[in-house]
């Protein structure tokens, strides 16, 4: 099924092929206007959604100067110690699991740099960590914090803060590379594998297996002081020159690993495989090879600067085309937050949010393989959808994990119809490209209950039964869970 | 039953449209799935079991000495002969066993345990759910390592929990929890605040995803999965509501239903071949046996796990599924050998493991441990980890190699000998 379907997209994308047309900003006009449609698709992807009063000011400001207000950002942390409390009141220790997420999921729903969020979000994705130990859990915040700073900032930057960070030392063993067995350093090679297989040439990359092993090398030494440090232990590291990549980097100590860095940034395997990750996270399953060249170069020409790469993507025509709006599949983070955005609906507790994320298949900050999430149509399959049809049932009843409250659109937009109550949510959870079909489903399903067709009216106990199944029966279409 | 209201509702809402639900077999839409094959089922042992009491050292001076209050006596009454070479007796109460044991269709597998074992409940059921010695925090199931490594079936929900409470033997691949009665299990929840449309909100569901789309791409991909999902909760829903078991079980709301569940899907050919249950708890840190050791809650509890088992075997042979299973009991540790100050038995290490099932090769295997090696005071002593113990990491290698037919390296990292019970 998955194969079939990807094999479908590739047909699509193989329609006459024009990079520089496709990675040109987007020129609104009569017929393809800049609009609240294309501003709420902007917040989708680049952050976690509109919350339905921000679309108005985008539209007047233009998507050029939308997309500069988004990432026009300062990447300013979380809360590193003690204890934060969210927005809804709840308090939790930061340095635990739980207080990390918590406190995360709360800056996606509430932070005045969304997109900061989200791409922290794929950035931890990337660079995924996991605790081997309960003590970890207490680098968690902070090493989503050396996400948000260099995010998006240059690419050598962030990997070079990603290694030397004590969560990802831990994780990847090397706060044990190096270490001496009978007085001569152990090469553990964790690390050196996974900077090059996963996180900057891919496994085609075309590397090998020495080349992994002097890498190795120049990471030796490189370790953690207690727990929560990063030290350079100069008696681990392994002495001599090393050959990367056909390269020779000089016998130098600490700093061989930057050459390293240096080195691995000038194939052209890394900024090719890092596009296309984020191409297929942020726009579409489907990018093809030249339009993915192009935009590595693009990239490779402004030193890896990863603000300018996002906005010539978010600016581009591609981006707002029909092979984009709609062609992607949300992660289970995305699901939730965009609907708890759209609908204002505050949320009562984080364990029940979370409860949620985890029976959808996304452990935030417990990632069990390195190589991050699968995404795309993986996310979707039967456990998943009942996972995501029963978090509408419990954000939209009436106790569950959120405040839902059926009144708040129909009073703030003077909504008079059921089909008007429809047309609004449908809209606000953006959801306006639903078969004809399913909008009529909707429409009839205000009209009945169990027993038999009974009219909907604007009376207390009928908004209350029927706004909330309505939206519980939206955010359960196949539609909601693409963007 | 709201069967017909909910045809009515549906009917008025999809104008003609038929569902598989509404035809006329309430299995329908059950059948196609994966025809009859080879399924696992692995019944954990919550709490950890007593041993001593269970195969009986009728020939030890010293466990009698052990247990001076909760010994099984040896007397016709209260223990079964294994057979003529085996010098332990089966307790009375484990009758079952001794049933599935005589007609070929129980291995017992002595003495297993884990290198560097641990008393720790917690500790103990991690290595047996990571099928590791140490696992670390991280560390992914056995069975999630096997789906998610090795299994490359057609069936997109290869296996089940059936458990009240998720396994972490899955950890790693996603499975359906359907034991539960929390959040969090296979099955559509709904508001019961205000359930007056409930039904009209599931058939709107059902009929919205059975709506076409254009037919490439991301909409209709999740369309088509959302359209199994109907089919495949509602065929649980009625699996659970609907069986009919073809021998009586002796009912234990601890382990009977759960084990009826896992036969009405088993013999629905629900897609599943991994179906998982955890039961107990045998924690019997007080009060173990009464004096003869014949009653007490151990013998209540293992006569009900025992005869449950053999019910379901039995069952499945009824419906001529009895060639498909095999069964896997097992529990995190076994007690120590003298009783504590309140005629318990604290946690101890070294315990049995039963393979059962018409494939299964009976026998008793490997060795009892050697009680002449117990040092005072005995209420602290435990068989050790040692040459004479087989690794539970074994019993899993066996399985996965001789049943699920893939590499246990693969899933397991390491080469552990296969035993001779498959």
């Amino acid at each position: 099924m998955q194969q079939q379907y990807q094999a479908s997209v590739a047909k699509t994308a193989a329609v006459a092929p024009d990079p520089y047309r496709d990675l040109a900003p987007f020129v609104p006009s009569a017929q393809n206007p800049w609009d609240e449609a294309k501003a709420a698709h902007l917040m989708r992807r680049a952050a976690f959604g509109p919350r339905p009063e921000d679309l108005p000011a985008m539209v007047v400001a233009g998507m050029s100067a939308s997309v500069d207000k988004l990432l026009n950002t300062s990447g300013a942390g979380l809360v590193e110690s003690g204890y934060v409390r969210l927005s809804n009141g709840e308090q939790y220790p930061v340095q635990s699991r739980y207080g990390s997420r918590a406190q995360w999921v709360d800056a996606m729903l509430t932070s005045v740099e969304p997109a900061v969020e989200k791409m922290t979000l794929f950035w931890s994705d990337h660079f995924s960590v996991g605790t081997k130990m309960a003590v970890h859990e207490r680098l968690l915040v902070r090493y989503t914090n050396v996400l948000r700073q260099y995010g998006f900032g240059r690419f050598r930057d962030l990997l070079l803060e990603v290694t030397k960070d004590p969560a990802m030392l831990w994780w990847l063993d090397n706060n044990v590379n190096g270490q001496p067995e009978n007085g001569a350093p152990k090469i553990n090679e964790n690390y050196g594998r996974e900077l090059l297989e996963l996180f900057t040439m891919g496994v085609d990359g075309g590397y090998t297996q020495q080349d992994v092993r002097e890498a190795a090398k120049c990471l030796s030494g490189w370790s953690t002081a207690a727990v929560d440090a990063f030290v350079y232990k100069p008696t681990w590291h392994v002495i001599g020159d090393k050959f990367v990549l056909g390269r020779r980097i000089y016998s130098n100590g600490q700093r061989e690993v930057l050459d390293l860095l240096d080195t691995i940034l000038g194939h052209p395997a890394t900024a090719r495989f890092i596009v296309t990750k984020i191409w297929k996270y942020f726009v579409s399953e489907d990018p093809y090879p030249q339009l993915i060249n192009l935009l590595a170069h693009m990239w490779r020409q402004s030193g890896y600067d990863i603000r300018s790469l996002m906005s010539t993507i978010f600016k581009s025509n591609y981006f707002y085309s029909e092979r984009a709006v709609q062609r992607s599949v949300k992660n289970p983070v995305e699901f939730v937050i965009q609907a708890l955005r759209a609908t204002n609906a505050p949320w009562r507790s984080y364990r029940l949010l979370d409860t949620r994320l985890v029976q959808m298949g996304y452990r935030l900050l417990e990632y069990k393989d390195p190589s991050g999430y699968e995404d795309g149509v993986a996310w979707i399959d039967e456990m998943a959808l009942v996972a995501r049809a029963n978090f509408a049932n419990d954000m939209t009843r009436v106790n569950g994990m959120a405040l839902f409250d059926p009144n708040r659109e129909i009073n703030l937009d003077n909504l008079n119809s059921a089909k008007a109550v429809v047309d609004h949510y449908i809209r606000i959870l953006g959801l306006d490209h639903v078969p004809p079909p399913v909008r009529n489903i909707a429409y009839l399903f205000m009209d009945l209950v169990d027993t038999g067709p009974e009219p909907f009216t604007f009376t207390a106990s009928k908004v209350q039964e029927k706004v909330r199944g309505l939206v519980h029966l939206l955010l359960s279409l196949p539609e909601a869970s693409i963007h | 039953m709201a069967h017909s209201r909910r045809d009515f509702l549906v009917g008025s809402m999809a104008a003609g449209a038929t569902l598989p639900w509404m035809q006329s077999s309430l299995w329908g839409r059950a059948a196609p799935m994966m025809s009859a094959g080879r399924k696992l089922v692995v019944l954990q042992v919550d709490g950890g079991w007593d041993y001593f009491n269970q195969i009986v050292p009728v020939h030890s001076p010293i466990y009698y000495a052990a247990r001076p209050d909760v010994a099984v006596t040896d007397s016709p009454s209260s223990t079964l002969p294994i057979s003529a070479s085996v010098p332990e007796k089966w307790a009375s109460f484990a009758s079952a066993w001794r049933d599935l044991y005589d007609r070929g269709d129980l291995a017992v597998i002595n003495n297993v345990g884990s290198p560097e074992p641990n008393q720790s409940h917690f500790e103990s059921q991690a290595k047996w759910y990571a099928g590791e010695a140490n696992p670390d925090d991280s560390a992914d199931g056995w069975l999630g390592k096997y789906l998610s490594r090795a299994y490359k079936g057609p069936s997109t929900l290869p296996a089940i929990d059936t458990s009240a409470t998720a396994t972490g033997a899955f950890d790693g691949a996603r499975v359906p929890l359907i034991g539960s009665t929390q959040t969090g299990r296979f099955a559509f929840e709904m508001d019961t605040a205000s359930s007056r449309d409930n039904l009209v909100s599931l058939a709107a569901m059902e009929i919205a995803a059975s709506v076409g789309r254009a037919p490439l791409g991301p909409a209709a991909y999740t369309a088509n999965a959302m359209g199994r999902t109907f089919g495949l909760v509602q065929l649980l829903q009625n699996a659970v509501n609907f069986y009919q078991p073809r021998v009586t079980y002796p009912y234990d709301a601890t382990i009977t239903p759960y084990l009826q569940r896992i036969a009405a899907l088993v013999t629905k050919d629900f897609p599943a071949h991994v179906y998982y249950l955890r039961t107990g708890t045998f924690d019997h840190h007080s009060q173990v046996a009464n004096k003869g050791g014949t009653t007490g809650i151990f013998a209540t509890g293992l006569q009900a796990l025992s005869g449950n088992v053999k019910a379901f075997l039995d069952d499945m042979k009824a419906q001529n599924r009895g060639t498909e299973i095999v069964v896997l009991i097992f529990s995190e540790f076994s007690r120590r050998l003298g009783q504590n100050g309140a005629q318990g038995v604290d946690h101890g290490h070294g315990g049995v493991a039963y393979l059962a099932g018409e494939p299964v090769v009976g026998g008793y295997f490997g060795k009892y441990p050697d009680l002449s090696k117990a040092t005072q005071p005995y209420a602290e002593w435990y068989p050790d980890f040692d040459k004479d113990s087989t690794d539970f990491r074994s019993i899993y290698a066996t399985i996965l190699d001789r049943w699920l037919n893939v590499s246990s390296q693969t899933v397991l990292g390491a080469q552990f000998a296969n035993l001779p019970i498959l």
